[in-house]
């Protein structure tokens, strides 16, 4: 009975220790931007929306500037009515500037401690000025949930890999892996995805049109996705494919030789086709000119790899996955560029529209 | 055996050193105005009856009792019980019998006014209601006949559906001033004689003035009597009744009370409607399945809400953020008193609604409903999004078939909240084990409460959360530990070869 006792008063006692953050008296940030000042002291841009009781969204935006990143949080809270939490972070951005000189680690580590930040917190770098993109008035949305959905759908459906908080830190620890991030623009009033920031550790070094967003993500995974490639078929015709399944195979058999062969087979269905007629003889045509074409892409863009020293394509954790015993990762970074890489695609066309 | 403990308390009682005889007695009775006396001496013989006009069929009396007489000149108390045509007389000169019997519709005749020996012929009156529709567990196919007052009537309703010898029925008479007859039912070589005798033991344990109701027993009886939950079925419908009988469950019925107890339970009986038998096996579980999430919904959907805006913004999707933030942006209160004043209301349009005449509480719960539902959120009160939450948590209280069960399912909803405001899930989880703690402690006539969930019996499970089809039935529960487990073969029913 006295230990009930106990319990009950300790039960009432302690809960006053709890924190609570009642979801109207707190201000979600749910994007955050950082940018390198003139004077190299760093910005940081926080955005809570406002959620007005007739439904209208109204974005604060939380302008600081200060030598580190974490005196900017807190003074973050100095200019808002409510205090700011940060669980609802969808998304971080940063300057190419920052993202060239300084490197995110000492940015994104901060996240990542947070234990109220979710792991699926998206990063990307962006081209235009963070702060000009966070004002931007995107009509009646919340400019994190916004900006972070364009990411999303196109990372579940289109041609962006996965770029959120637990593959950036996967790839930044792990052997034979090096990060990249979408870059972002801002258009007028609209963002846009306009390429992939390929990252050594965490500094950028080189980055991808968004033309080649499709052949990256041929070489890096296993995908279907929504989105079409057309081709050139040469005499002003144009073919465009729309992707059901990609599949991408890493040889790793003559290893041992310093060969690595990819091979690559995606499924499609010609959606639009601007010749006349399509016979099999027109739909192989197809087929071998965008394997061409994405094979020459590839092979491109893997030297470009090479020659950087960087492995976006994970190669060397495949490898890594291979080997028995220890895996020498210094020894691999030197081999990795003389490596003979090849690339192979098989496109297949399975249909070629209902008309026929 | 507790007739002759009732007896030996009459006499205290009644028999005070003055009632030492009949003439006494009847001295003592003529003081209350119902009650008649007159002398006859259409037999040649002259003789007395007494009675009390409330209790006794006068035309019975008149038919049956005063004319046979005439016809037959009856002459002496042994010429009365052979020619009066009513089974059942008594010819005695115990004074405690005939004070017993005088008061449930017995006559007393005698031929001398200061003789002991009397007569007493069974002639009640029978004032109650003819049987009706079950109420609370209306089912829309199946039996249309619902216990009603008289005891006698719902046993008859019983034995209609179970016409064996091995029914048997012990009868016991509780209350020093109710002497309510109590009947506990139970088949012989199918029912565990251990709960038999449980019941038997409890029920003789009972020493009380009054009981009014069979919900009075079931109170005294119950296992655990600080629980908020029911630990006995209770069922107004005879075919339920006789159903739990076969399986091998013990039914109480006592006089005055329209409503039986079965027992020994399990806290997956008091989702299951009779109904649940009448309709095809995947009908039934569907509904069955749909009772259970309701009771979860009702009782965890508002602490959910208070522990989520208190505590867990994270947890909200970003598509319902701004849904939720902006119909609690007016609100000044904080989300758990904005629950509890909901809370508040529902539970009082509930309780003015069983309070007031049917038609009065109709008016009320539209009143209640629309006006003060709308007005506290144009008032800025509550949420609107609040207020469906808490609509339909009370709404999904009310599919629970037992009455009983459906209050307290409301009623834990509190201690959850309050949990949910002081330590948010994590108050909900604690206040969780909490509740399953208490219900794995619970017993039902010793038998436990939580199977067949805990302790785990599947064979138990072809009834319980989903109702497999009948001829899956072959056994009765292990739960109610029968002495005959089988309750049919299932190969013999198997037409389909």
């Amino acid at each position: 009975m006295k230990l009930r006792i106990l319990l009950c008063v300790c039960m009432l006692i302690l809960s006053g220790c709890v924190e609570n953050s009642i979801v109207d008296d707190i201000q979600m940030v749910t994007v955050i931007g950082y940018e390198k000042t003139d004077d190299g002291k760093l910005k940081g841009i926080a955005v809570a929306p406002q959620f007005q009781a007739n439904g209208n969204v109204e974005n604060s935006v939380f302008v600081e500037t200060a030598q580190i990143s974490k005196e900017i949080r807190s003074q973050f809270n100095t200019e808002s009515p409510k205090p700011l939490v940060s669980g609802k972070l969808q998304l971080a951005i940063y300057s190419k500037k920052i993202a060239e000189e300084d490197g995110i680690m000492e940015l994104t580590d901060t996240l990542q401690r947070d234990p109220s930040i979710g792991s699926r917190t998206f990063l990307a770098v962006s081209n235009s000025d963070p702060e000009a993109m966070l004002r931007t008035n995107f009509g009646n949305v919340d400019t994190g949930h916004y900006i972070h959905s364009i990411l999303e759908h196109n990372s579940k459906y289109g041609m962006l890999p996965e770029t959120n908080l637990h593959n950036f830190f996967y790839y930044y620890f792990s052997e034979g892996n090096d990060p990249f991030l979408p870059l972002i623009d801002l258009e007028e009033d609209k963002v846009k995805i306009t390429g992939l920031v390929l990252l050594k550790k965490d500094k950028m070094v080189s980055e991808l049109p968004a033309d080649d967003l499709f052949t990256f993500k041929i070489l890096y995974e296993n995908f279907s996705s929504n989105d079409s490639y057309t081709t050139d078929l040469g005499g002003g015709d144009h073919a465009s494919i729309y992707n059901i399944a990609s599949k991408r195979d890493i040889d790793l058999k003559k290893i041992k030789k310093n060969k690595i062969t990819i091979n690559g087979k995606v499924l499609g269905v010609i959606k639009e086709y601007t010749g006349e007629e399509l016979n099999t003889k027109v739909k192989e045509k197809i087929e071998k000119d965008m394997e061409e074409e994405v094979e020459k892409k590839g092979r491109e863009m893997i030297e470009k790899f090479q020659e950087e020293g960087i492995d976006p394509l994970g190669l060397g954790n495949a490898v890594r996955s291979v080997t028995r015993g220890k895996f020498d990762y210094d020894e691999w970074k030197q081999r990795y560029t003389d490596i003979d890489i090849k690339f192979n695609m098989e496109v297949v066309i399975t249909e070629s529209g209902v008309i026929e | 055996m507790c007739g002759d403990c009732m007896f030996q308390w009459l006499k205290k009682r009644h028999n005070p050193d003055k009632l030492k005889n009949l003439p006494q007695l009847i001295a003592n009775l003529k003081t209350s105005g119902d009650f008649l006396h007159f002398k006859s001496e259409k037999t040649g013989t002259a003789f007395y009856i007494y009675y009390f006009k409330t209790l006794v069929n006068e035309k019975e009396l008149s038919e049956k009792v005063i004319e046979p007489m005439g016809k037959h000149k009856v002459a002496s108390l042994a010429d009365v019980k052979e020619n009066v045509p009513i089974p059942g007389i008594i010819i005695t000169d115990d004074l405690s019998v005939v004070c017993e019997k005088v008061m449930v519709g017995y006559l007393i005749i005698r031929f001398s006014e200061v003789s002991d020996e009397c007569a007493l012929i069974p002639s009640p009156t029978d004032i109650s209601r003819k049987v009706a529709q079950p109420e609370v567990e209306f089912t829309v196919v199946g039996s249309k006949e619902a216990f009603v007052e008289s005891l006698d009537k719902n046993v008859h309703l019983i034995r209609k559906r179970l016409p064996v010898h091995e029914l048997k029925a012990y009868e016991l008479t509780i209350g020093k001033l109710t002497h309510t007859k109590v009947v506990v039912l139970y088949l012989e070589g199918i029912t565990n004689q251990e709960n038999v005798n449980t019941v038997k033991e409890r029920l003789n344990s009972i020493h009380v003035d009054q009981v009014v109701d069979n919900s009075i027993i079931m109170q005294y009886i119950t296992d655990d009597k600080n629980s908020p939950f029911p630990q006995l079925v209770d069922t107004e419908r005879p075919d339920r009744a006789a159903s739990g009988l076969c399986e091998g469950k013990v039914v109480i019925l006592s006089e005055g009370s329209p409503q039986a107890l079965l027992g020994p339970t399990t806290f997956v009986e008091f989702f299951s409607a009779f109904e649940d038998y009448f309709v095809n096996w995947i009908v039934a579980s569907t509904a069955r399945l749909i009772r259970i999430f309701a009771v979860l919904f009702s009782i965890l959907v508002t602490p959910l809400y208070v522990a989520t805006l208190t505590y867990h913004y994270e947890l909200i999707p970003s598509d319902l953020l701004s849904t939720l933030v902006s119909s609690r942006q007016q609100i000044p209160l904080p989300p758990i008193l904005e629950a509890i004043f909901l809370e508040l209301s529902i539970e009082l349009l509930r309780e003015a609604g069983a309070r007031l005449p049917t038609k009065v509480g109709q008016t009320i719960g539209i009143v209640g409903g629309i006006v003060i539902g709308t007005a506290s959120v144009e008032a800025g009160l509550t949420s609107n999004v609040l207020l469906i939450i808490v609509a339909l948590a009370a709404l999904a209280s009310f599919t629970t078939p037992v009455y009983r069960m459906g209050n307290t399912i409301r009623l834990i909803r509190f201690p959850f909240l309050l949990f949910a405001h002081l330590w948010g899930l994590l108050g909900v989880v604690l206040c969780f084990s909490f509740l399953l703690i208490h219900l794995l402690r619970l017993k039902s006539l010793g038998r436990p409460f939580l199977e067949p969930i805990y302790p785990l019996r599947v064979k138990d499970l072809k009834d319980a959360l989903i109702r497999l089809p009948l001829n899956f039935q072959t056994k009765r529960p292990i739960q109610l530990q029968t002495e005959d487990t089988v309750r049919f073969e299932k190969d013999k029913n198997d037409f389909h070869e």
